[in-house]
C-alpha cells in the first residue's frame, strides 16, 4: 500500500517534470535550417567543385599530372610565331593554346592535389555543391573555351609553321651538303653532324602529326625524361595520348559528318 | 437550434440532415486542426519547426495530405476478408460520430436531449474496439490482428474506471443528461469567485478528473497507451495493411475520439459551454466556443503527453489499470459519495 502511494508519487512527479521540460523545449528557438533559404555558413577551403580560370590557364599540365585519379584531361596546341597569346594575371607568358580542358567530377576524390602545383592559380575549389545530374556523363566539365574552328585554324597554322621550319631546315642541309661536298673535294668528312640533324627530324614529324603539343614545351621534355626513369608513369603517358588522339579523331569525324 | 434552421429552410428531412451534420463539419475542421497542429507541437518540442512549406508555417499540409490520400489506389489484401476490411473503418468513425449526439456543443445545440446521454456515450464508444478488432481479423495479418488482441484487452480494461469516475460525477449531478450537467455547472456558486464547475465541487473531484483523463487516454489510444497501433513494435497495428482514404478514416477516427473524449471531460468536469466570467461573454454561439476552446486545451495536453512519455509495456498497461486505477477510482467514488451525504 504504501510502497503503491510512493510509486504513484514519483511517477507523476516524473510526470510532470517531463512535462515541464517539453514544455520549455516548445518555446526554445528550433535548430532546423530552412536549406534552400538559409544555408549554413560552411568553413575556409571546403572543397566543393572545381573550376578554372582558363584565361589564366597556360596549359602546363602540372595539374593532370597531380592527379592521382587521372580525371583531368588536358590537351594543348602550340601557338606559332605570329600568334600572341598575352600574359596571364600572374605574369606568366601563354605559350600554349589550351584547346581541351575537362574535369570529371564523378571520379574527382576531392584531395585538391591538383590545385596547388598550378603556377598561375587558375585552378580552385568553389563553394558551390548543388551540381548533381541523372547522367554521369554531365559531371564532366569543360573549361576550354575554344571553338572547333578557332581548334582547327590553330592546328593548321602550327602545322603548316611546322613545314616551313621543316622546309628551311632541310634547305640548310641540302646547302650543307653541298657545301661539304664541296668541301669533301678539298678533304675532311663531317657527315656526322648532317646525320644526327635527320635523325632528329622524323622524331618532331611524328609528334606533330599525332598530338600536336609539340617537344619544344619544355615541360614535355621533363616529363620524358622522367618517363624513362618511371616505366610506369611513361605507360600511363602513353595511354593518355592514345585517349587524346582518339578524341581527336572522334572530333574530326564529328566535324566531318556536320558538313 | 432546429426551429431555428426551420425558419429558413424547408421543413423536414432537409432541416434534419444539416442539423446533423453540423458536428460532421466541426470535427472535419477540427480534424484538419489538430493534425497540423500535433506536426506543429511535436516539431517545437523536439527543437524543430514541423511543416512550413505549405503555405504560412505550413497551415495547409493536412489538406495536401488529404489530397494526396484520396488519389492513392485503394489496395484490399488479398487473402483479406473484402466485405469486413472494407466496412472496418466506416464503423470505427460511425462509432465516434454517433457519440457526439448527445454532446451538448452549447446551449442551444445538442443532437438529442436523451436522458441517458453519457451512458449512451460510453456504450456507443465500445463499437470503436469491435470495429478495430473487425479490422485486424479481417487484415489477415499477424501485426494487424496483435494490436487487435491488444485493444481488445486495453478498451475492456480501461473502460472500468472510466465508467466508475463518470459514476462518482452522476452522483453528485444526479443525472445522465449532458445538457443538464452543464446546466448545472452555470453561475460562480465557489468561493464567489471560481465558476461553479464540477472539477471545483469537492477535492476528491480532482482525483476523478486525473483518474478519468488517464482513462480516457487509454481509451482514444494515445501515447503512452497507444499499444494497439505502436508503430516501432507492431508497424501500424490495425492499421498496417490500410491505406488511401479507409486508412485517413481511422486517422479521422483517432482525432474524432480525442476530441469527443475531451468534450465529455469538459461537459463534466469543466463546465461545458459555460464561460468561465459568469455571465461574461455568454450565449449560444459563445457556448461553442468555450466548449471548444476547452476540449481544444484538452487536446493539446494530450498532444504534449505525447511527446513526453514513452509507450508502457502491455503488462505495464494492464498493472496500472487494475492494479491503480481501479482501486482507487472505487475508493474515490465512496469518497464523493460521502462528501455528498455529509454537505
Ligand atoms: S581534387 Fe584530386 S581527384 Fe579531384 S581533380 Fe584535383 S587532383 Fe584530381
Ligand atoms: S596547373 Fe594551372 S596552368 Fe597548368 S594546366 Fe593546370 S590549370 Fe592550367
Amino acid at each position: 500500500m504504501v510502497k503503491a502511494l510512493t510509486d504513484t508519487y514519483s511517477a507523476f512527479k516524473s510526470i510532470f517534470i517531463g512535462m515541464g521540460i517539453t514544455m520549455r523545449h516548445l518555446f526554445t528557438r528550433s535548430v532546423t535550417v530552412q536549406y534552400p533559404e538559409v544555408r549554413d555558413k560552411l568553413p575556409e577551403r571546403v572543397r566543393m567543385k572545381l573550376h578554372v580560370n582558363i584565361d589564366d590557364c597556360i596549359g602546363c599540365r602540372l595539374c593532370e599530372r597531380a592527379c592521382p585519379v587521372e580525371c583531368i584531361d588536358i590537351g594543348t596546341i602550340k601557338s606559332t610565331d605570329d600568334d600572341d597569346l598575352g600574359e596571364t594575371s600572374t605574369g606568366h607568358k601563354k605559350k600554349l593554346w589550351v584547346d581541351n580542358f575537362d574535369i570529371d567530377m564523378a571520379k574527382c576524390c576531392y584531395c585538391e592535389l591538383c590545385v596547388h602545383p598550378c603556377p598561375t592559380n587558375c585552378i580552385t575549389m568553389v563553394e558551390e555543391y548543388e551540381y548533381s545530374t541523372y547522367d554521369r556523363r554531365d559531371l564532366i566539365f569543360s573549361f576550354s573555351d575554344m571553338t572547333p574552328e578557332q581548334i582547327e585554324e590553330a592546328n593548321r597554322k602550327l602545322e603548316a609553321e611546322e613545314e616551313n621550319k621543316r622546309r628551311k631546315k632541310e634547305e640548310a642541309r641540302l646547302a650543307k651538303e653541298k657545301k661539304a661536298a664541296q668541301k669533301d673535294a678539298d678533304g675532311g668528312g663531317d657527315a656526322s653532324a648532317g646525320e644526327s640533324s635527320t635523325g632528329k627530324s622524323p622524331a618532331g614529324k611524328s609528334t606533330t602529326g599525332e598530338s600536336p603539343f609539340g617537344d619544344a614545351d619544355s615541360s614535355s621534355a621533363k616529363s620524358e625524361a622522367s618517363g624513362d626513369a618511371d616505366a610506369d608513369r611513361e605507360a600511363r603517358r602513353e595511354a593518355r595520348e592514345a585517349r587524346r588522339a582518339a578524341r581527336k579523331a572522334e572530333r574530326e569525324a564529328k566535324k566531318k559528318s556536320e558538313e | 437550434m432546429q426551429q431555428f434552421l426551420e425558419s429558413f429552410l424547408p421543413a423536414g428531412p432537409l432541416v434534419v440532415f444539416v442539423f446533423s451534420i453540423i458536428p460532421l463539419m466541426i470535427i472535419l475542421v477540427y480534424a484538419l486542426f489538430a493534425i497540423w497542429l500535433e506536426r506543429k507541437v511535436a516539431g517545437h518540442m523536439q527543437d524543430r519547426l514541423g511543416p512550413m512549406r505549405t503555405g504560412w508555417h505550413g497551415w495547409a499540409q493536412t489538406i495536401a495530405d488529404l489530397l494526396k490520400m484520396i488519389q492513392k489506389e485503394d489496395i484490399v489484401p488479398a487473402k483479406a476478408d473484402r466485405f469486413l476490411f472494407k466496412l472496418a473503418p466506416f464503423i470505427a468513425f460511425a462509432a465516434s460520430y454517433g457519440a457526439f449526439v448527445a454532446i451538448p456543443l452549447s446551449s442551444g445545440y445538442i443532437g438529442s436531449m436523451i436522458d441517458v446521454g453519457v451512458f449512451y456515450i460510453v456504450a456507443i464508444t465500445s463499437l470503436l474496439s469491435v470495429s478495430i478488432i473487425m479490422a485486424g481479423w479481417a487484415s489477415n495479418n499477424k501485426w494487424s490482428l496483435l494490436g487487435a488482441m491488444r485493444t481488445a484487452a486495453q478498451t475492456v480494461s480501461y473502460e472500468v474506471p472510466t465508467v466508475v469516475t463518470i459514476l462518482s460525477v452522476i452522483i453528485v449531478t444526479g443525472t445522465l443528461n449532458l445538457m443538464e450537467v452543464t446546466e448545472m455547472q452555470t453561475g460562480n456558486a465557489f468561493l464567489g469567485f471560481l465558476p461553479s464547475w464540477l472539477i471545483f465541487h469537492s477535492p476528491f473531484m480532482v482525483i476523478a478528473f486525473g483518474l478519468f483523463f488517464i482513462a480516457t487516454l487509454a481509451e482514444a489510444h494515445r501515447v503512452p497507451f497507444d499499444l494497439p497501433e505502436s508503430e516501432s513494435e507492431l508497424v501500424g497495428g490495425y492499421q498496417t495493411e490500410y491505406s488511401g482514404m479507409r486508412w485517413g478514416l481511422f486517422m479521422l477516427t483517432e482525432y474524432a475520439d480525442m476530441l469527443l473524449l475531451s468534450l465529455v471531460g469538459v461537459t463534466l468536469f469543466f463546465g461545458g459551454w459555460n464561460s468561465p466570467f459568469g455571465s461574461f461573454m455568454e450565449g449560444p454561439l459563445w457556448g461553442a466556443f468555450w466548449m471548444l476552446l476547452k476540449g481544444m486545451i484538452l487536446v493539446f495536453v494530450m498532444m504534449w503527453l505525447r511527446w513526453t512519455l514513452p509507450r508502457l509495456r502491455v503488462d505495464q498497461l494492464m498493472n496500472l489499470c487494475w492494479k491503480y486505477l481501479i482501486p482507487l477510482s472505487f475508493v474515490n467514488l465512496v469518497l464523493i459519495a460521502l462528501w455528498e451525504m455529509i454537505f
